[in-house]
């Protein structure tokens, strides 16, 4: 068979496997159904924590932003020393930046802070009870509390602020939501694979007479398992695609109409979402229908 | 071109089917297989479509052992014989144009030729004008007609009938047999399992009969010989 000729057949091929599994998905709408819907809920039950997810990693970020470390120095720290303290603080891994702010300034900050009640801060020019201090940047949220933990064991600092640890709270919320969401997913994706095993089964069944003539015409054993393999994968990816209709618009409602009323922080917009993850979601439809269809050809296509 | 060779087929439930059978086939025969129901003629046709293994025994066919035939070689072996059954078989989705192109597809054949010997296909079971419809159009002789140029797509050189006029009356059987005849005269060998008395009498062909899974006699020319 020359190139033209074996193309040709290939592509001939691919169109009669696609259309006999787009068939048997017809002739057997009510698994067909059932099993693309139970794809589509797992994956859209993944997708709501993935939606918890990168808004909660958002918010972390934006908070990440504002959150700094605090390091006031002991009043007994000299100028040189302090010099040490800073470049000892730069040198740490993360650590983007860091503010010197000496006790006169402090002062000002805090007559700022203070406004037209200024006069309580007078007579702190005499004998300024302010502590020099660092402002300390860093690059990632997350670095936080290593930073801080880091420059604690540093001589002559006198206390550090570092924002109570809500940004590793938020991550370890994170760390949990995501963890949850994988497990609830492969539970779900097992069933969703079953089930899709199970259709291809009936398949399989109703399909049994066509099968042996296939065989007595000497069909190939992939010429026959092609169809049912072809349908799983199917299935799988009609529930992703559901699954990722059904996420994004319902999550433009909720970002439309219900961020508005939450001034907490701005929702992650369904755009992103939906770019995030619809390879993806594609992507786990077609294992998780492949893998449904191969479980059920192995096990229930006698050939 | 075929040989079976002190071939027993003992089914599961120590039913013996065939018992000891040695025959040989040449290319180009026709050759009736008779016998009262239960003799083990549809056996004998399995065991040629290597669609059971014999219990013990050779069956060679175009100088291939094929009880050693490995699984994944099956299908091609298969594609060199056109089988024919007593309840036709046809893919009752597809239409008759499209049975035998499927026969085709499945032997990997390219879109020219299937364009071209499907029609001539039609044209020689004289089904050209019903090319568009579906089995249950058709009736039972046409039907087996459709079976036949199916058999025949592939060209093969053994074409294996098991009761092929069983479900038809003797006008329709009679029209069958001719096809048949046609096809052995351009060089096809033809296996064919009957218990159509008429047939085998007013074909004289070489006639095997069987009994109880043994074959009690082998003629050329011969007749059916049974009165059941
Ligand atoms: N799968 C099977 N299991 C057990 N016994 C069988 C099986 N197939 C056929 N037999 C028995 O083997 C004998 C021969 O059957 P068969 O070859 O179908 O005969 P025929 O086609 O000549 O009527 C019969 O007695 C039948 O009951
Ligand atoms: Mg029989």
């Amino acid at each position: 068979m020359n190139k033209g000729a074996y193309m040709d057949m290939m592509i001939r091929r691919i169109k009669y496997f696609l259309k006999e599994g787009i068939k048997n998905i017809v002739r057997n709408r009510v698994m067909a159904i059932a099993s693309i819907s139970t794809v589509a809920a797992s994956l859209f039950i993944l997708g709501i924590f993935l939606v918890l997810a990168l808004n909660v990693n958002k918010a972390a970020e934006g908070i990440g932003k504002t959150l700094e470390i605090k390091v006031f120095l002991k009043d007994d720290v000299t100028t040189l020393k302090k010099n040490e303290i800073e470049r000892n603080i730069k040198n740490i891994k993360g650590v983007s930046q860091v503010i010197y702010i000496s006790k006169e300034q402090a002062l000002e900050d805090l007559k700022k802070r203070l406004g037209e009640n200024k006069v309580i801060a007078e007579g702190f020019e005499m004998d300024n009870p302010l502590p020099q201090s660092f402002v300390v940047k860093v690059e990632k949220p997350e670095f936080i509390s290593d930073v801080s933990k880091k420059i604690s064991t540093f001589e002559g600092i006198e206390k550090i602020y570092d924002g109570k640890g809500i940004v590793e709270k938020l991550i370890r919320f994170t760390n949990i939501v995501r963890v949850v969401s994988y497990v609830l997913m492969g539970v779900l994706a097992v069933i969703s694979s079953f089930l899709i095993s199970n259709t291809i089964k009936l398949a399989v069944y109703a399909r049994r007479r066509e099968i042996s003539i296939m065989k007595y015409l000497g069909a190939t054993d992939w010429f026959i398992k092609w169809p049912f393999i072809i349908e799983g994968v199917l299935l799988g990816f009609l529930g992703s695609v559901f699954s990722i209709l059904v996420l994004y618009y319902s999550y433009s409602y909720l970002v439309n109409h219900v961020s508005l009323n939450l001034v907490l922080f701005d929702l992650v917009s369904a755009n992103i979402l939906l770019s995030f993850i619809y390879k993806k979601f594609m992507l786990m439809g077609i294992l998780i229908g492949g893998l449904g269809s191969y479980l059920a050809v192995k096990r229930y296509l006698v050939l | 071109m075929i040989e079976f060779r002190n071939v027993s087929k003992i089914y599961g439930n120590n039913h013996i089917a065939l018992s000891n059978i040695s025959l040989s086939i040449k290319k180009g025969e026709f050759v009736f297989l008779v016998g009262p129901s239960g003799a083990g003629k549809t056996t004998f046709i399995k065991l040629l479509l290597k669609e059971i293994e014999p219990t013990s025994g050779q069956i060679i066919v175009n100088g291939v052992d094929i009880t050693q035939l490995k699984r994944r070689k099956v299908p091609f072996y298969r594609r060199n014989i056109g089988v024919v059954f007593q309840d036709f078989r046809l893919l009752s989705d597809k239409t008759v144009y499209e049975n035998i192109a499927f026969a085709m597809e499945i032997a990997n054949a390219s879109s020219k030729d299937i364009k071209r010997k499907v029609p001539q296909l039609l044209s020689l079971v004289g089904l050209l004008n019903k090319e568009k419809f579906y089995p249950h159009q058709l009736s039972g002789g046409e039907q087996q007609r459709v079976a036949i140029a199916r058999a025949l797509a592939n060209n093969p050189s053994l074409i294996i009938c098991d009761e092929p006029t069983g479900n038809l009356d003797p006008e329709n059987s009679w029209a069958i047999m001719e096809l048949l005849n046609e096809i052995n005269k351009s060089g096809t060998t033809i296996v064919m399992a009957t218990h159509a008395k008429d047939i085998v009498d007013a074909m004289r062909k070489r006639v095997v009969a069987l009994e109880k899974g043994v074959i009690i006699r082998d003629e050329q020319r011969g007749v059916y010989g049974y009165d059941d």
